[in-house]
């Protein structure tokens, strides 16, 4: 069951996990990307690498023009549905997290004082309303492209929910962590179909890819999964 | 060619086809009452378009003809001898996306109901196949798992209740990420065999290497009876030849809850969306009347017939078509040369507008018609509009079709009287 005629096409994410996903893929065995000075798309050992914006990642894999992808878990929790989540990559981490301009300790009563009428700015809405519906407030969750850490100080919003990596830029503009929603790490996601007519080929690259998770020692790692030729 | 000469062709197809195997076309009716719908399938109510009758009784658009045969099954056929062969082309009524208005579905189905052995669902996958086959579709798989031998499995693992719940979301979820934590809650068993239940959930095998699964499978005495059911369909697949079209997915979830033991799902290589799929529903006939093993499936002709598209394939020849025009008062002649045509096989029609010359032949070309014929004060003229014959239906909606082994695109016959400049 491998579409052997076809490369095999695996969506890759623009930005800050861009590096630490190709070295892991490198460490597995595939080919290197050379996707430099603005290419988006590049072939090389019968492997095709497209590179796009994280949340592009979903659709590409999704209409089944890319069979593999690699995005943050944040972009999944925003966009379920259409394709199988196959491994946690453990790269590219970082935090889904409440921020604002109070003081930790402060959070809690502000939020039972704000109650429904607290106002979060995000580019993760789904998630974030389900983070606060899960306590039992309905807030305002304004939809916003980037720079979220500008709204809370123009007083568009009290907080935000973003990604926090370093918390440096949270730092810079005064806000502080407030509140975890859900760790994010790098996941591949597959094509429903591709994971039927590649079977071989995603096995093999999910046995490589636990055996470099292994490697690295990351907890909770352990191989569940990886194809051995015991079973072929 | 357009969506509805697509969609017709195809059905016909289909229903030819079933009709060879001994099934018959039955219609039920565009409405269901909610009753029914909530009977039958737990989250279809959600998804029903709903309103009321004059009798303010709680109506829906069908959301599904599986219920709306088993209701048949109940009424109008309750006396007819078993196994029923039935089949449908409609469509099925379903909310768009969560928020939006009512969507229109094309499908085409059937179901087997009486039938409750592997006869039955091996028939069912064998139809399901035969179809796509003749159809012209080379690469498709069946991707099959069985509901029962999934929850016993489970069971069998020393799973407590809340893990096997996380377990099911997470296949329905497609989760594998979610199912390796929750896979880690089976308790009495090795490294080795959670590693191989994890498996056995998350990767397809052939069935020509089914052995593999027997093996897992092993380990989970409580497995036995719905993997034998289940190994028995898949010898019978064997023997009628669609070995080589099945997978094995123990780990298959469908979205309805009335399937009961074999499920299956249809796909294709680069289309999105399953085909269509069924399987084994043997607690449904019970909720409308007696109860009765039944089986069946459904194609979602829209994905159908996108993959024929894009395998660039077509069950039929297309008819030429050819546009027929008079003037000054030769009205008659133009009428006796399309039904003349018309009974050669091309698709004539007459102009009945006071388009001139270029007008007509832009108009022709426009439609994607073959030919034009002009009857003038100079004789008949024929002039070609397309450049080289269309046999897939090329652009433009005319031409239905006539099926391959009527020949190949007919040639038009020539006017009589003198051939005019091609253009």
């Amino acid at each position: 069951m491998n579409n052997g005629s076809q490369p095999m096409t695996i969506a890759l994410p623009k930005g800050r996990m861009n590096v630490e996903v190709q070295g892991m893929l490198r460490d597995a065995g595939l080919p290197a990307a050379d996707l430099y000075g603005g290419r988006l798309l590049v072939e090389t050992d019968g492997v095709r690498y497209l590179l796009a914006r994280p949340s592009d990642v979903v659709t590409y894999v999704r209409e089944g023009v890319a069979d593999l992808g690699i995005t943050g878990k944040d972009i999944l929790m925003e966009n379920p549905g259409g394709y199988y989540e196959l491994v946690d990559l453990q790269v590219g981490r970082c935090s889904l997290a409440v921020a604002g301009p109070m003081p930790a300790d402060s959070w809690p009563a502000f939020l039972v004082d704000r109650g429904d009428r607290l106002r979060v700015a995000t580019k993760h809405p789904r998630a974030s309303r389900d983070f606060f519906a899960g306590m039992g407030v309905s807030p305002a969750v304004i939809g916003l492209g980037g720079a979220l850490e500008l709204a809370p100080q123009v007083g568009l919003t009290d907080v935000i929910v973003d990604l926090v990596q370093t918390g440096r830029t949270l730092q810079a503009n005064g806000l502080e962590y407030l509140e975890e929603i859900a760790p994010s790490t790098a996941r591949l996601i597959a094509h429903p179909v591709s994971l039927r007519f590649r079977t071989d080929q995603v096995d093999s690259l999910l046995a490589e890819l636990r055996r470099v998770l292994k490697k690295n020692g990351v907890p909770g790692s352990a191989p569940l999964g990886g194809g051995t030729d015991a079973h072929r | 060619m357009n969506e509805t000469a697509w969609r017709r062709r195809v059905e016909r197809r289909l229903a030819d086809r079933w009709q060879t195997w001994g099934y018959r076309e039955v219609s039920p009716p565009v409405w269901a009452p909610w009753d029914d719908v909530a009977l039958g399938a737990a989250d279809l109510p959600l998804e029903a378009w709903k309103f009321l009758d004059p009798q303010g009784r709680l109506l829906t658009l069908r959301p599904d003809n599986t219920l709306a045969l088993a209701r048949l099954a109940a009424t109008d056929l309750v006396a007819e001898p078993r196994p029923l062969r039935l089949y449908y082309r409609n469509d099925v009524f379903r909310r768009l996306g969560g928020t939006g208005g009512v969507e229109a579905v094309p499908q085409a189905g059937l179901e087997l109901i009486g039938g409750g052995d592997a006869r039955a669902d091996a028939e069912v996958l064998a139809l399901a196949t035969e179809s796509l086959v003749d159809l012209g579709l080379g690469e498709f798989r069946l991707s099959v798992g069985h509901v029962d031998l999934l929850r016993r499995v489970l069971e069998g693992a020393g799973m407590p209740p809340s893990a096997r719940v996380a377990v099911m979301a997470a296949l329905q979820d497609r989760d594998h990420v979610a199912l390796e934590k929750a896979v880690a809650a089976a308790q009495g068993v090795t490294a080795e065999q959670r590693a191989e239940l994890f498996r056995c959930l998350t990767m397809p095998v052939r069935a020509g290497e089914r052995e593999v699964v027997a093996r897992w499978l092993e380990k989970w005495p409580g497995g036995r009876q719905s993997w034998a059911d289940l190994e028995a369909v898949l010898s019978l697949a064997g023997l009628y030849g669609l070995e080589g079209y099945i997978l094995i997915e123990p780990g298959l979830v469908l979205d309805l809850d009335y399937y009961s033991g074999l499920v299956f799902e249809i796909s294709v290589p680069g289309l999105a969306r399953p085909l269509g799929g069924g399987g084994r529903y043997d607690g449904l006939l019970g909720r409308f009347g007696a109860a009765e093993p039944a089986t069946g499936f459904a194609f979602e002709l829209m994905e159908l017939i996108a993959a024929m598209r894009a395998g660039d394939i077509s069950p039929g020849v297309r008819r030429p078509t050819c546009l027929v025009a008079a003037c000054n008062g030769r009205q008659q002649e133009a009428w006796m040369e399309a039904r003349r045509l018309r009974e050669v096989g091309v698709e004539a029609e007459v102009d009945a507008s006071d388009r001139s010359r270029e007008e007509l032949i832009e108009y022709g070309r426009r439609r994607g018609m073959d030919t034009l014929r002009l009857f003038t004060d100079d004789g008949p003229e024929e002039i070609a509009l397309s450049t080289g014959s269309h046999p897939e239906g090329g652009p433009g909606d005319g031409g239905a079709t006539v099926d391959a082994g009527a020949g190949g695109a007919a040639m038009i016959p020539t006017a009589r009287g003198k051939r005019g400049k091609a253009e």
